[in-house]
């Protein structure tokens, strides 16, 4: 007898921390499952506007500014001003450019830091080197950009088209 | 094997039982038993039986539903624990062998649970998640590979978006020691029981 009730409460008890925990959330959710197993709406909404406050306006013609370019012996430098359009710390891992002119060798001009952080909504700067080859273009255009960057560990690659003319 | 079971004062006890029970007492504080991260703070999860913890660039999400349910597991691993404590220092009283079957299988059943729960979400992240992306991502131009390791160790997601654009987040999961302590709950339980058997026919 008294086995017997033990048997029934041990059980009872086990079945009641199963479902006594599914009826208060039900509960309290006005018996909406979907409500009760997903996150809030202002959750969701937070974790939004956490990612897009982290890309803010996005990156624009502004965000890059190149300098006047220098040219030493067969090496050229440019000074490139980065102004970071994100909420969030970044850290730049590789930038290159390609210059090049109608019949004429393309020059690659390279990021010389190994990385260059920068911080949130700040702006740093850096230099591209590359080398002149023996016929310089005439008419130099930039027709590749290629950007590698990483945001709370996350490496983004942007190589956006350009266009001519 | 004697296993330590008889006291200073001659009275029997399952001591593998109360290292057991002891041990279940304290495991639901002890955090968690597997962590997942994305990068470095882009996306975190922090899993045990009794608590989940997901933040996705530091904010916190949380589902009602089962956050009672993890509590509800860390009040019954308690209790499972105590009833296990309470069946192990009399383990000849007629009501000793139903306490300790209450919960003495529980570690283990937590552990496999657990290992479960990791292994499944691996194989939706890596045999399902790519396509739903895909097919969220406008234009179709989207290829995402995601090589996720079934429990432990390091690996990299990419999406590659055409030809102009490509995230690549590097991957971590680990088991905490936690884990391991857990997995020796759960073999002390298993012998706690035998043990507790063999006492009650004595």
């Amino acid at each position: 007898m008294r086995d017997g009730a033990l048997k029934w409460s041990l059980r009872l008890l086990g079945i009641a921390l199963v479902v006594v925990p599914i009826l208060m959330a039900l509960a309290a959710h006005g018996w909406d499952v979907k409500e009760a197993v997903l996150p809030s709406e202002e959750e969701i909404s937070q974790v939004t506007e956490r990612v897009s406050g982290i890309f803010g306006g996005g990156f624009s013609k502004d965000t890059i500014t190149f300098g006047d370019p220098v040219v030493s012996g067969s090496r050229i430098t440019v000074l490139v001003t980065f102004r970071s359009p994100l909420k969030v710390p970044m850290k730049i891992t590789d930038f290159s450019v390609t210059v090049s002119d109608v019949g004429a060798q393309p020059i690659q001009l390279q990021m010389q830091e190994s990385e260059v952080e920068i911080p949130a909504n700040g702006a740093a700067t850096f230099t591209l080197v590359g080398t002149v080859p023996a016929m310089p273009p005439q008419n130099p255009q930039m027709t590749g950009i290629s950007c590698t960057f990483e945001v709370y560990g996350v490496s983004i690659h942007l190589s956006p088209e350009i266009s001519r003319g | 094997m004697n296993s330590g079971n008889t006291s200073s004062n001659g009275r029997t006890i399952n001591v593998v039982g109360l290292a057991a029970g002891a041990l279940m007492i304290i495991l639901p504080f002890l955090g968690p038993w597997w962590m997942a991260s994305v990068g470095t703070g882009a996306f975190e999860i922090s899993l045990s039986p009794f608590d989940l913890s997901i933040m996705v660039f530091g904010q916190p999400i949380h589902s009602q539903l089962v956050d009672l349910l993890l509590l509800a597991a860390k009040i019954a691993m308690i209790i499972s624990g105590v009833f296990l404590v309470l069946g192990s220092l009399s383990p000849k009283s007629w009501w000793s062998g139903r306490l300790v079957r209450f919960g003495v299988m529980k570690p283990l059943w937590a552990v496999i649970g657990i290992i479960i729960v990791v292994v499944l979400g691996a194989f939706f992240i890596n045999n399902v998640l790519p396509g739903i992306l895909s097919n969220a991502i406008p234009d179709g131009g989207a290829s995402i590979q995601i090589t996720v390791p079934y429990l432990v160790g390091s690996a990299s997601a990419t999406i590659q978006m055409g030809s102009q654009a490509s995230i690549t987040a590097p991957i971590n999961l680990s088991l905490t020691p936690v884990f391991w302590v857990a997995v020796v709950t759960a073999i002390l339980g298993i012998v706690a029981r035998i043990n507790h058997r063999r006492l009650k026919k004595q």
